[in-house]
């Protein structure tokens, strides 16, 4: 590369370009691009033909978390600090850890629950189960969301809300998932320390 | 009409250094990027429509700047890339902020290589864009405290990556569908999240006076928020993405743009007016700077004739 600067000062890199590329265009305004004479474009395709909707190809785009923090950036904004984790133990997702934040967290096996177990097919696309924090006691809670599906807490099945505390293990379809929790009576997260910019 | 011809009004010695990637910049940081390119487009010519309408409404000065590839440079190349950015900040710095992002965007587009590391690229010029923003004084010597949003997007080959900080919105339209992939970087959307999860109640969260302050933008010092799409999103042909500062899209619903866009079919520079046109048309005495960029994804049929 070899970086010159024109006479307007606009650097450009001289091995790509005879003259300055900034120059030669139009300026900050309407841009008229316009109409180029007939049209040989294809047929638009139908966007159902790959199966996939428009919302889960952007969301492949976008990646996980994980993808995200390979690139070291910060991603979506955070709602608020982690509480605790689901840890998978046994099924398709095993190994793998899911964040909880304060409030109610749904699990489910579509994209837009909070705790995503899409690999799972026995469990249902939305709010199989619900894990909440209650800050002001400083509780964990888990209870049955809207699906007909039933889930487990340490094998017995979950009908009401009811307490949930470390190493306790839900049964949500064919996976099981360990709870550990963040905040207990040893810490929870003091609000006014937040860093603030 | 160039802000930076009045000298007096920016640091010298910030806007007029280069802001470059250099090579080392491209080591190991990718990410295991499918590649997963649809060869078939390669056998079908390609080619970007564009528009773009930047209008002023009721503010005394633009504070929006926007420009988009020569569809030239995009042959050559096969890369191509848009910009717009809604400025702000008191007396002109807005319209500095929001010009030094499309000018130093494209000065770097031009200078490197972005092929396979778009995500990259994107989030090297965020940085540094953002800190010689933070870094403007006006011409007594005190810092500018202006800023802007950045939204871009770069199509390589018939893959798109997109970068949003800010209010600012992307959109993109297939066929008859459209949605908003960026997040709005302000406090409505921390609000919203905290309503969604219980914590206070939804009337509570759409009330708060300042959901619309940002809280990510390109000036801030630091950027705390950037969207990114880490992998490419395939186009298909007559895929339609439309870059809008938030004057356009508080005026307009998601399926008022559809239907304009769709209207102009193959014209994007029409469409784009037909946008901001109707956004004015609106009436909204206190209408916002409002920008809209359109970009038109199309693979041509190679026949006989040429093309």
């Amino acid at each position: 590369m070899n970086l010159v600067r024109c006479m307007n000062g606009h650097f450009y890199d001289a091995e790509r370009f005879s003259e300055c590329p900034h120059c030669n265009q139009t300026t900050i305004s309407t841009v008229n691009q316009g109409e180029n004479g007939p049209d040989y474009t294809l047929p638009i395709n139908p966007p159902a033909e790959t199966g996939a909707g428009l919302n889960e190809i952007v969301n492949n785009a976008k990646g996980d978390e994980d993808a995200q923090k390979t690139i070291g950036y910060f991603g979506a904004i955070p709602s608020e600090p982690v509480v605790g984790w689901l840890v998978c133990i046994e099924g398709n997702h095993f190994g793998e850890d899911f964040r909880l934040k304060t409030g109610k967290n749904f699990i489910g096996r579509s994209e837009v629950m909070d705790v995503v177990l899409s690999g799972d097919s026995s469990v249902s696309r939305d709010r199989h189960a619900i894990i909440v924090y209650e800050p002001k006691s400083n509780i964990f809670l888990v209870q049955p969301g809207d699906s007909k599906e039933l889930f487990y807490l340490n094998d017995e099945v979950v009908l009401s809300a009811q307490k949930i505390g470390a190493n306790d293990i839900l049964s949500v379809g064919d996976s099981k998932l360990m709870f550990i929790p963040c905040c207990s009576e040893k810490f929870t997260w003091d609000v006014t320390k937040k860093d603030v910019k | 009409m160039n802000p930076f011809e009045n000298n007096q009004l920016y640091n010298d010695n910030v806007t007029t250094e280069a802001i470059v990637p250099d090579e080392e910049l491209y080591g190991d940081n990718q990410p295991d990027v499918n590649l997963n390119m649809n060869i078939d487009h390669f056998d079908h010519p390609v080619e970007i429509k564009s528009g773009l309408s930047s209008v002023i409404g009721a503010r005394s000065a633009q504070q929006d700047a926007a420009r988009v590839d020569n569809e030239y440079m995009y042959i050559e190349n096969n890369v191509f890339l848009a910009v717009m950015c809604d400025g702000m900040g008191g007396m002109s710095g807005g319209e500095i902020a929001s010009n030094l992002c499309v000018s130093k965007m494209f000065e770097a587009f031009y200078c490197v290589n972005v092929k396979g590391r778009v995500p990259s690229f994107f989030k090297f010029m965020v940085e540094n864009i953002d800190k010689m923003i933070y870094n403007l004084t006006d011409d007594k010597g005190r810092p500018m405290h202006s800023g802007s949003t950045l939204t871009s997007v770069i199509i390589e080959g018939s893959d798109l990556y997109w970068v949003s900080v800010g209010d600012s919105r992307i959109f993109i339209k297939r066929s008859n569908e459209m949605m908003c992939v960026t997040e709005d970087h302000n406090y409505g959307t921390i609000l919203d999240k905290k309503a969604r999860r219980g914590q206070i109640s939804r009337e509570e969260a759409a009330a708060d006076p300042e959901r619309a302050a940002l809280v990510s933008y390109m000036g801030i010092g630091g950027v705390p928020y950037i969207d990114i799409n880490p992998y490419p999103f395939p186009l298909m042909n007559g895929d339609t993405v439309l870059l809008c500062s938030d004057g356009l899209y508080r005026a307009l619903s998601e399926p008022e743009m559809l239907r304009i866009i769709s209207s102009y079919d193959n014209n994007m520079q029409q469409a784009a007016e037909a946008l901001t046109a109707a956004a004015i048309a609106k009436g909204k005495r206190h209408q916002d700077n409002t920008t809209a960029v359109l970009v038109k994804y199309c693979e041509r049929v190679n026949n006989s004739a040429g093309f």
